[in-house]
């Protein structure tokens, strides 16, 4: 069949081909670029935004809360509101709360960790600051809403912290039986020796026997 | 005309052709196809699929040991053991740093080249009189075995996981109730008495029959069994220094092996002494002479030797002499007569019944004194003394430890009427029987304002790092790791690919 096909032939054949697809051809190798070019962009400006937020988490890392609170506190706000989606918000948050403990401002605390329970995409930090704010709770004398937080946790490789808290909770509701269970519960649950609860065991030879 | 566009497409062609296949080397990973099919994997570990290479391993361990070399002051650390608990410990550490810089690096955690490098600046190692100096980086580079591009990606790892860890660790903090607990529970005195059984008063009231005696012989006849004993008979040629001894070696080899029932011509043709072994068992831990060799060891017991009784093959020892043995006599295994051990099984049976008896009055004891009973009249009965000791702090001097100790564990009564009460078994064997009376917590108002801090600052340190490690294991516990267990397990395949 071919031996019909005149070189004439072929020539026309490209010619109609180019007319028909030549403007899209265009116009996607120029889509294309802008992808390329537009994807580049976009990486640039992440790896800018999250090197700019990683410094402005290293100086609030290395500033001393105590000295000035208000800069401090300024610092930390700033990178919660900028980078609300970078981990660097939520460490952020976490270190301002620790503040607000120190200043005994428990409901700011609270409202501090639980930011990050609301909107960390890191799992992790989520169940630390969890527990966090159920001890802040505890602290405002809310135990059953601490309770009621920590039965919100999912993930059993923080179980050793939950039973602990939980075990400080019923301590004040005077309930020793369900404290010790409690307790002994957290020890069995401390996976290694890098897992060392400060006063978990004095606090259970502190227990009434029961 | 044709020909040139024929051309033309042509390279179009073959260069979208090449161009697809660069895009699959791209994509696929072009170590995939350059990967060697030997086996063995080429990789320390993998990580939820990212490698960790065995060069990165093999550098980590040589320096992990010439640390380790440096901080045991010499000291031989090439023992395969400690070889293997160092390669274990830098595959942990090589797995985590891999599997947290990863994971924080997807969740955006960045360290910027310009960070790094304003970093190694400020290092005080790398500077002279206050100046960064080059020449000082290099050298300690070298000294560390690292490339520069190496150490910039260590150190980024570094500076990675370090604001993690720094962040939850400096984030967490003691609420007034933990530090409150703190110092009630570190600070507490407790009021205790105690009274301490001698197991002495009990052994001399222990009456033990023969009948006893006689049973228990008879249950434990194991116990008293000893193995059979051989002694040898050996010829020694000395170890050959010039070659003169071949011809004396080999004569040694024919002699004994002619004459296979006795040494003694071998002895008076080759003017060697006939020497003899003391009496030994199979697997007497320590020997000397001879008997230090294994093989001079296992032949003796071989069944030629012991059970035919011929001579043995010439042996040669670790020090190049050369022996021949045979088995001059034997004592066989047997078990020792009721009359040799009587002795050892009637001070045996005094001391478990005087244990069990101490045992038994301490319980009864503890329970009266829990009850409410005095220990002062209890202890009286038993022309002992009660001992009462109040506000004992958790490091009292003056209090036996093992008590002590003890008595810092023991509940607190549920009444706070009666005492708790325990018996603790001491290391010198006797009894104590320890009673718990009250407990005075410390009191935050007699606690300093440092005290306060201290404690407050090391109860916030410990939960904050109780939560990394947490951390690390959650993430530890998510991820795909496979190990090269040849790293581990193989002693001599230690070398850099």
């Amino acid at each position: 069949m071919s031996e019909y096909i005149t070189d004439h032939d072929r020539v026309d054949a490209i010619k109609r081909w180019w007319d028909n697809n030549g403007t899209a051809l265009v116009v996607g190798i120029i889509l294309g670029l802008i992808l390329i070019f537009g994807w580049q962009y976009w990486q640039r400006y992440q790896l800018k935004r999250d090197t700019t937020a990683s410094q402005a988490y290293q100086v609030l890392l290395t500033t001393s809360a105590h000295d000035d609170t208000a800069a401090y506190t300024q610092r930390a706000q700033a990178i919660i509101k900028t980078y609300p989606s970078l981990p660097y918000a939520a460490l952020s948050s976490l270190l301002l709360a620790r503040m607000q403990v120190d200043q005994k401002k428990y409901d700011l605390a609270y409202a501090s960790d639980m930011w990050v329970v609301n909107h960390a995409s890191d799992d992790s930090l989520k169940q630390i600051a969890r527990v966090r704010a159920a001890r802040v709770l505890l602290a405002m004398k809310k135990p059953d809403e601490a309770l009621n937080l920590l039965s919100k946790m999912d993930d059993p490789n923080f179980a050793v912290l939950v039973d602990e808290v939980k075990g400080d909770i019923y301590v004040t509701q005077h309930n020793f039986a369900a404290a010790r269970k409690a307790y002994l519960q957290a020890q069995q649950d401390a996976p290694d020796s890098e897992v060392l609860l400060p006063i978990l065991e004095l606090k259970l030879s502190s227990l009434p026997a029961s | 005309m044709l020909q040139k566009i024929r051309d033309k497409t042509q390279g179009w062609f073959a260069a979208m052709i090449i161009g697809a296949v660069c895009v699959t080397f791209a994509l696929w990973g072009i170590h995939y196809y350059l990967q060697g099919v030997t086996g063995k994997p080429d990789y320390a570990a993998k990580v939820n699929g990212k490698a960790i290479s065995l060069a990165d391993f093999n550098i980590t361990y040589r320096q992990a040991a010439q640390q380790q070399a440096e901080a045991l002051g010499g000291m031989d650390n090439n023992t395969p053991a400690l070889q293997k608990a160092l390669r274990v410990d830098v595959m942990k550490e090589l797995i985590e740093q891999k599997l947290l810089t990863t994971s924080l690096f997807k969740q955006g955690y960045r360290i910027s080249a310009a960070d790094i490098e304003q970093f190694i600046v400020n290092m005080p190692q790398f500077q002279e009189n206050g100046q960064f100096s080059q020449t000082r980086f290099n050298q300690i580079m070298q000294t560390m075995m690292y490339s520069q591009s190496q150490f910039y990606s260590q150190l980024q790892n570094q500076l990675l996981i370090g604001q993690l860890a720094v962040g939850l660790s400096n984030s967490n903090y003691a609420l007034p109730t933990d530090v409150k607990a703190a110092v009630m529970l570190l600070n507490e005195t407790r009021d205790i008495g105690f009274v301490v059984l001698p197991l002495s008063s009990f052994v001399t009231q222990v009456n033990v029959t023969e009948a006893q005696i006689a049973t228990y012989y008879k249950q434990h006849q194991v116990r008293f069994k000893t193995p059979e004993q051989i002694q040898l008979q050996y010829l020694q040629l000395p170890a050959d220094t010039k070659g003169k001894n071949t011809d004396k070696s080999d004569l040694l080899a024919n002699l004994t092996y002619e004459n296979p029932d006795s040494l003694e011509i071998a002895s008076e043709k080759l003017g060697l002494p006939l020497m003899t072994t003391t009496f030994f068992e199979a697997n007497a831990p320590k020997n000397t002479g001879i008997l230090a060799s294994k093989s001079v060891m296992a032949v003796a017991f071989s069944n030629d030797v012991l059970n035919e009784g011929y001579n043995s093959d010439v042996i040669t020892l670790d020090d190049g002499s050369q022996v021949v043995i045979r088995v001059l006599s034997r004592k066989p295994a047997s078990v020792m007569p009721l009359s040799s051990v009587q002795e050892i099984i009637k001070n045996l049976l005094i001391k478990q019944t005087a244990q069990d008896n101490m045992k038994t009055l301490g319980e009864q004891l503890a329970q009266k004194i829990a009850k409410g009973a005095s220990g002062t009249v209890i202890a009286n009965e038993l022309k002992l003394n009660w001992h009462e000791k109040t506000d004992v702090n958790r490091h009292q001097q003056g209090v036996n430890p093992q008590v002590l100790l003890s008595v810092f564990k023991m509940y607190v009564s549920a009444d706070r009427q009666h005492p708790t009460t325990q018996t603790i078994l001491l290391p010198n064997g006797n009894l104590a029987v320890v009673a718990f009376y009250q407990a005075h917590y410390g009191d935050l108002k007699t606690a300093t304002a440092e005290q306060l801090q201290m404690f407050n600052r090391k109860i916030a340190d410990d939960y904050g790092n109780v939560d990394y490690a947490l951390y690390v294991r959650s993430l530890k516990k998510q991820a795909k790791i496979k190990i090269n267990q040849s790293l581990i397990n193989d002693n001599n395949d230690m070398e850099a690919p």
